[in-house]
């Protein structure tokens, strides 16, 4: 009798136990399909909230008075607010809010002026610029031209490490010629030079703020003095910037209409989103177009814009086939093979542009763009060609090894144009195996050739800093040359390039690019894939800020007002 | 009980001195070359060794553990090089964040945990929801947690804001609401588990019986002669727990968008910003060892055959 009980009882809880175990599978199922929902993705909403189907260079302008706004900056806390120290997003696009430069883009890349109120190309070696009397540094002293060419000099001090000195690589001297005159001479004929004063290489510094806080310092924490509409309010580490507006700024046209700027950092995406959605952030630039959809019923609007931006595959390892100086086939067969306009599709929904060479037509001069666009047309990539790729694999040897590709870590769009690449490699029967590296790995690989040891790809997300191919060719042509890994020579594709910087025609200039494009393209010295568009989220009420990629190097926070 | 304290300071500033060895020679024996990290987009070697040189990152290891132990032994903690300013600044408003996260997710698991394990230990009806819960809430990541809560709460209703740390107590209290319950989640399920688990072996023992059998009223059982026992595993158990939530707020401190010490610890760990990840490290086996000893402390108390002096 008292065994027979236990047992029943015994029974009973393990039924129970079923029941409960039942239940308790049921609510984690519940829950984990709330996150997943919660994640994005739905393919459902693919559609574009608000967004105009046409790129943009800026957003409507809005002139209302707005008390206080919040900005995220997706890619993290900026390392420093230095120009000169300033290398990646963040860094720039802070240094831009609080720093003038000596000339200025508008967001449609206009060269206008800026501290420099004209300036004039003397001869092919010699310019000069007049600079402005009116401009202030926050603390109200004036902006002398001893402070332009303080800042301009820096750069060109090794021992300060300038991340832009070789902006001032052709400059033979700088000096003060006249009251409010300076003249640039150059050692040979430079025609980025006064494009790249546009930049944050060409930004404008306080002489005697930085003698006293010290090169190493200045830009790290609050340790700034800059000219431009909004001030450095506070930086609490890890937590957010606030930016304040300068209401004394010499430009009527930027005097800030929002008083105060909350510059966070967030760069977990489904924080983002999530933030985004609830109203705690008002606007933000780069939105991964894998968060796109997630976005649906934000209160704002999603604006897309010309980039400079450019995905490609850079081989690494010149003793290998697919590194070759002397024999692009395998590149080119694997160019060949990939489906760009899929990338385009599929990863980006639409919102980038195909890109068959390695500079995008976004970088164009307006007034040569036949003589790119003629070119452009003539080189191959619009369609996968499998086939031909395949022929053109045909007898060679070594392709049996499976190809390391490094990528950076942790980004989805990168992830996915990385599996496109893998699987089109595969169509023509090459092996490529990914390899996610985080920044500072991925940092190592661009820079230290031990490194590189092991991997014989990289799939590099880059952006050329102002619209001129002839910014971004000089890292790949050359004798050490940043991304010239495999030792690609060609003197012929040197000397056209070095001729056309020396160029200020643009359509001359256009010509012996396209001359040179030509040639390396044919030769397949990266595998280029496409120019996403620039992303820029605004919430209902404000407007105005820039949407090209010129939102790095000119303060467009100030162009942001209220709209009612 | 003064030789105690001696006896768990000289033990802690040992362990504080093995691992900041151990710790600072791993980072440098790790692959990567922070320096690259610092020369943007377009840096020729020279300018990287500028760099190297500039932050002493070429300097043999010796030479640069001796330097920044030298610099802790007089207060200074060094400083970043990615940020290039001191550590102390950049821990000082994260240590508060982070102290504030975990003090309020302990508070709802000791809270919420120890009366609920209780409770399902003395009535097993209310045994078996209990058990359900905390199935659930064991397989329940933190990051799962975060996004169902952000989703329902912060988003939905709008009554918690989605990213931040706050200011003030008040404010705190409510951004950190989110947080300290993702954080929470499992770990109430898990103290509950080792409550109820502890309790119901205690309601077997022999004493327990005894006491009942004497007409003891059942409450002061309870209290005396069940829960005080049972406390002993619960302490340990608590007292570790608090301790890990520092390194277990790494996923929420990144979910929730707060600055805390875990997230800027697995960041400096990755960029190699050896003072950074020194300074928390240290942060955290201070903390593993001080909770170490208050909970030997505590179960002296709660058991005198677990007196202090260890002379048994």
């Amino acid at each position: 009798m008292v065994a027979r009980s236990h047992e029943d009882r015994r029974r009973r809880s393990v039924h129970r136990l079923r029941l409960l175990l039942v239940a308790a599978l049921a609510l984690t199922a519940l829950l984990l399909a709330i996150a997943v929902s919660a994640c994005g993705g739905s393919d459902e909403s693919s559609g574009d909230k608000g967004a105009a189907s046409e790129l943009q260079y800026s957003t409507p302008p809005a002139d209302g008075v707005v008390d206080e706004i919040t900005w995220n900056l997706g890619y993290g806390e900026p390392t420093t607010v230095d120009p000169l120290k300033a290398g990646d997003y963040g860094p720039c696009f802070i240094a831009s809010q609080m720093h003038d430069t000596l000339v200025r883009y508008t967001p449609e890349w206009e060269l206008k002026p800026c501290i420099a109120e004209s300036w004039d190309q003397v001869d092919d070696l010699t310019l000069v610029y007049t600079i402005r009397q009116d401009a202030k540094f926050w603390d109200g002293s004036p902006v002398t031209v001893e402070d332009v060419l303080f800042s301009m000099k820096r750069h060109m001090d090794p021992e300060t490490g300038s991340i832009w000195a070789a902006f001032y690589s052709y400059v033979e001297s700088i000096e003060q010629t006249g009251d409010w005159e300076i003249t640039v001479k150059f050692a040979k004929p430079d025609e980025l030079f006064n494009k790249e004063m546009g930049t944050v290489g060409g930004a404008i510094v306080k002489k005697d703020y930085v003698e006293k806080v010290g090169e190493a310092k200045y830009g790290s924490g609050e340790n700034v003095m800059g000219s431009g509409p909004y001030k450095m309010a506070s930086w609490k580490p890890g937590q957010e910037i606030v930016l304040e507006a300068n209401p004394d700024y010499w430009d009527p046209e930027l005097v800030p209409k929002v008083a105060k700027v909350t510059v966070k950092f967030i760069s977990d995406t489904s924080t983002v989103t999530s933030a985004i959605l609830s109203g705690e952030i008002d606007g933000a630039y780069g939105i991964p177009a894998t968060n796109i959809p997630a976005l649906e019923s934000a209160p704002g609007t999603i604006y897309y814009g010309p980039s400079l931006t450019v995905v490609e595959v850079v081989p690494t390892n010149g003793d290998t086939p697919m590194g070759d100086p002397n024999d692009p086939d395998v590149r080119t067969a694997l160019s060949m093979a990939v489906d760009r306009q899929s990338i385009v599709d599929t990863v980006f929904n639409g919102h980038a542009v195909l890109n068959k060479t390695f500079t995008p037509p976004s970088a164009w001069d307006p007034e040569a763009i036949d003589v790119y666009q003629a070119a452009y047309d003539e080189i191959p990539g619009d369609k996968p060609d499998i086939e031909g790729a395949k022929a053109l694999l045909e007898g060679k040897e070594g392709l049996d090894k499976p190809l390391v590709m490094a990528m950076a870590a942790g980004n989805e769009e990168e992830l996915r144009v990385s599996s496109i690449v893998q699987q089109a490699a595969k169509d023509i029967g090459i092996t490529i195996e990914l390899k996610p590296l985080n920044a500072m790995d991925l940092a190592n690989v661009f820079y230290v050739p031990e490194y590189r040891k092991g991997i014989d790809l990289v799939m590099t997300w880059g952006w050329l800093d102002i619209p001129d191919p002839l910014d971004y060719t000089s890292l790949f042509f050359g004798e050490g040359a940043l991304f010239n890994w495999i030792d690609y020579r060609n003197a012929e594709v040197e000397a056209l390039l070095d001729e056309a910087r020396q160029t200020f025609d643009p359509t001359q200039r256009a010509e012996k690019f396209v001359d040179a494009q030509a040639i390396y393209t044919a030769d397949t010295v990266v595998v280029p894939l496409v120019n996403p568009d620039e992303s820029l989220y605004m919430s209902d009420g404000i407007s105005g800020a820039p949407c090209s990629f010129a939102y790095m190097w000119i303060p467009g926070l100030a162009m942001i007002g209220g709209t009612e | 009980m003064a030789l105690f304290v001696l006896k768990r300071v000289a033990a802690l500033v040992v362990t504080l001195l093995v691992a900041s060895f151990l710790i600072y020679g791993s980072l440098y024996l790790a692959p990567g070359d922070p320096a690259t990290q610092l020369a943007g987009g377009r840096a020729t070697p020279e300018m990287l060794d500028q760099i190297r040189e500039r932050y002493q990152l070429d300097e043999p290891f010796v030479t640069r553990y001796w330097d920044w132990l030298t610099g802790v032994v007089q207060g200074d903690l060094g400083q970043s090089f990615v940020y290039r300013q001191s550590v102390s600044s950049l821990l000082t408003p994260r240590v508060g964040n982070t102290v504030f996260l975990v003090v309020y997710a302990a508070v709802l698991i000791l809270g919420v945990g120890i009366p609920l394990g209780l409770s399902s230990a003395l009535h097993r009806r209310l045994g078996s929801g209990v058990t359900v819960a905390t199935a659930i809430g064991m397989a329940t990541p933190a990051f799962v947690a975060a996004i169902v809560l952000i989703t329902i709460f912060a988003v939905g209703l709008g009554w918690f804001p989605v990213f931040g740390p706050g200011e003030g107590f008040v404010d705190r209290l409510w951004h950190l609401t989110l947080p300290a319950l993702a954080l929470a989640f499992s770990w109430v399920a898990y103290s509950t588990q080792v409550t109820k688990a502890s309790v119901r072996e205690e309601l077997g023992r022999e004493h327990v019986e005894t006491a009942r059998s004497r007409g003891i009223p059942w409450p002061l059982i309870v209290r005396r002669h069940i829960f005080r026992n049972a406390l002993i595993p619960i302490t340990t158990v608590a007292g570790l727990t608090v301790a890990g939530l520092i390194a277990g707020a790494v996923v929420v401190e990144q979910a929730f968008g707060l600055n805390g010490l875990g997230s800027f610890l697995v960041q400096a760990a990755s960029q190699k910003d050896f003072a950074v990840v020194q300074a928390i490290s240290l942060l955290l086996v201070s903390t593993f060892v001080i909770a170490n000893a208050v909970v030997d402390l505590l179960n002296g108390v709660l058991d005198p055959r677990q007196r202090l002096g260890g002379s048994s």
